[in-house]
């Protein structure tokens, strides 16, 4: 005849009860009163007693675990010989003890090469740390404001943070990008006859001169070797067109002479009289002089002769 | 307009409640004949004789209970503890009864009493009798804590005190009884949540309570000679805490250095400085600065002592290094 072991309810308003220990091990002999297991409430310890003379059987509740009340978590047989000695496994308690270290990321085996015979006796090596990860760009130290007012205001702290101002970057801070903003910008300029491009684009009657101009713009860049180049377009009355790293500011037919944003690769075409000026500004961090300087006076050359686009 | 000290702000504000209203009362050591050591009750046993101003023996948890019952059962209690610290002896009464009665009741109990104490160092009365633990209690919810910061304000915050519904502990600084301050003839009431911006700025906020108040006030002075304009507000209350006031401040200065006596560790600095950051994190240009008392038992050598408390120059100091963007917890 077999006797269930329930986990008992200790308290008004206790759902579960966590198995502490275990007092006796399955087939141990019990008597009523002995201490069988331990539950832990939340309100205290207590040891819960055999409620049967037996032996322990049947276990099913491990220690560490959260047991429903009124689970049967054992059994208490008559006879040794009816004793099943099946344990669960041990669950990690609330207080677990420290979990076995997980396996550091070790770095990936060195690929196998040609064993050399050494001699020496295979060592455990202590495996090495892995290498830190290379460091990344590196945050940028900034106030939450200097940070929001930066975003605001379309300036990159990574800019002033080349220029190895200290960290971390305050809103007083943002004047000093302000004026690397204002001055750090390059220009370049050229003059050209324009009599070509006129008459390219009277014939043509219908071509737009932006267009034109983009598309010599592009021509010059691969010429100097560089890879495909996007154009913004953008005329006198505002208006825009495409999306690229290049803002093509069209301002022939107008008065106007030039053009120069606060950021950006800009190139902007005017027309003074007879002549066409071309008016390059840019980031010498973002594009090194001679690099501006050679595409400009290709743009400007095909300008000043179309032909150019063709060869 | 007239001047009065603190204590005679206190004084007046319990002359005016006492005829105002005959279910308030006064109860505490000392507090008849002798009218308080500090004075705060002179003259009230003439009035009011001894059914309305009760001396007790030195018993803070026994009268404090008697105050609860009283209070439960539609009287209006002002319940005097000698010092600040004796608030230990009462928590039970105060957090546990006192705080919880109108919820545990379902509404049915309301608790209107008073709890009248003080916090504050430099008095030369060491570790047992010049602590400030007024974030003890305001860490409880069920009681309001009002932190008066000049005669004017006491009297004020005193009065709302006696009229309100809920358990509040009313702390005076006990450097501040002589102090005097403007306060007009005529009734008024200074409500609670409503925080004071004592002085305007632009480069930083200041906000300091209770005596921490006229340091910040001190600090600003300091600060303005140095071409930093301190914006300083007084929360009055730190339980309900004013807390819109103290965030539109802080965005428009961008910088807050909090101020209190207590205890810094886990105190009202913490707990103001994270409300900051939660809600003004944006609008930060500096860490959230704070200061409370220094973190050990108040040493009874005045040398020491004097040590242990912000003082307005070491708020200047502090203040200065965050608007000029010298404080700098590392990369």
């Amino acid at each position: 005849m077999a006797h269930e072991v329930i986990m008992p309810a200790l308290g008004m308003a206790q759902d579960t009860g966590l198995l502490v220990t275990w007092r006796k091990a399955p087939g141990d002999p019990v008597s009523v009163g002995e201490a069988l297991f331990e539950v832990e409430t939340d309100k205290a310890t207590m040891e819960v007693e055999a409620a049967f003379d037996g032996f322990l059987s049947a276990v099913t509740a491990a220690e560490g675990e959260d047991v429903p009340v009124g689970q049967v978590i054992a059994l208490i047989v008559g006879s040794a010989a009816e004793v099943d000695r099946t344990r669960p496994q041990s669950q990690p308690t609330t207080t677990p003890p420290a979990p076995a270290p997980a396996p550091a990321v070790a770095p990936p085996p060195p690929p196998a090469k040609p064993e050399i015979a050494t001699p020496a006796a295979p060592k455990v090596q202590p495996t090495p740390p892995p290498p830190n990860p290379p460091s990344a760009p590196g945050r940028i130290l900034a106030s939450p404001k200097a940070r929001a007012m930066a975003a605001e205001q379309g300036l990159d702290l990574a800019r002033l943070a080349r220029t190895g101002h200290p960290q971390p970057f305050h809103v007083a801070d943002l004047d000093r990008l302000r004026s690397l903003s204002a001055t750090g910008r390059s220009v370049l300029a050229a003059r050209v006859d324009g009599t070509a491009l006129q008459a390219l684009l009277k014939k043509a009657s219908g071509a737009d001169s932006a267009r034109v101009l983009a598309a010599f713009a592009k021509g010059a860049w691969r010429q100097i070797g560089g890879a495909e180049l996007s154009v913004t377009l953008m005329r006198a009355d505002g208006s825009r067109e495409g999306e690229g790293a290049l803002l093509l500011v069209d301002l022939t037919g107008t008065r106007l002479t030039s053009y120069t944003p606060p950021e950006g690769l800009v190139l902007a075409v005017a027309t003074e009289g007879g002549a066409v000026t071309l008016t390059l500004s840019f980031d010498e961090q973002a594009l090194a002089f001679e690099t501006a300087a050679a595409w400009l006076n290709e743009t400007a050359a095909r300008v000043e002769d179309p032909v150019r686009q063709l060869i | 307009m007239r001047e009065l000290t603190l204590q005679k702000a206190i004084n007046e504000a319990m002359f005016e409640e006492m005829r105002r209203d005959a279910s308030v009362f006064l109860i505490g050591e000392d507090v008849a004949e002798a009218g308080h050591p500090f004075k705060f009750f002179a003259g009230l046993l003439d009035e009011f004789g001894k059914g309305r101003v009760i001396n007790t023996p030195i018993a803070e948890p026994g009268y404090m209970g008697i105050a609860v019952g009283a209070a439960m059962t539609g009287m209006r209690p002002v319940v005097d503890l000698m010092f600040g610290d004796f608030l230990f002896l009462v928590m039970d009464q105060l957090c546990n009864q006192a705080a919880k009665t109108h919820y545990m009741s379902g509404g049915k109990l309301k608790v209107p009493l008073v709890v009248h104490t003080n916090l504050g160092a430099t008095r030369r009365s060491a570790a047992q009798h010049s602590q400030s633990l007024h974030a003890l209690i305001a860490h409880i919810p069920g009681i309001k804590v009002a932190l008066p910061s000049s005669a004017y304000e006491a009297k004020g915050l005193l009065k709302t005190a006696i009229r309100d519904d809920n358990p509040v502990v009313i702390l005076h600084d006990k450097m501040m009884y002589s102090e005097k301050a403007e306060v007009p003839e005529e009734e008024y009431l200074i409500p609670f949540g409503v925080a004071n911006v004592v002085r305007l700025g632009t480069d930083i906020t200041l906000v300091g309570t209770s005596s921490m108040v006229g340091v910040c006030k001190a600090a600003a002075e300091i600060l303005a000679a140095q071409g930093i304009s301190a914006e300083v507000i007084d929360p009055r209350t730190i339980v309900p805490l004013d807390e819109a006031t103290i965030i539109a401040s802080v965005k428009k200065t961008s910088r807050a250095l909090v101020v209190d006596e207590g205890h810094q560790n886990f105190g009202v600095t913490a707990e103001i400085a994270a409300r900051i950051a939660e809600k003004a994190f944006y609008h930060l240009d500096a860490p959230v600065g704070r200061m409370g008392a220094m973190d050990v038992p108040v040493p009874f050598s005045p040398a020491l002592e004097d040590l242990t408390v912000p003082t307005p120059q070491a708020v200047a100091d502090k203040a200065a290094a965050l608007v000029r963007g010298e404080v700098n917890h590392g990369t």
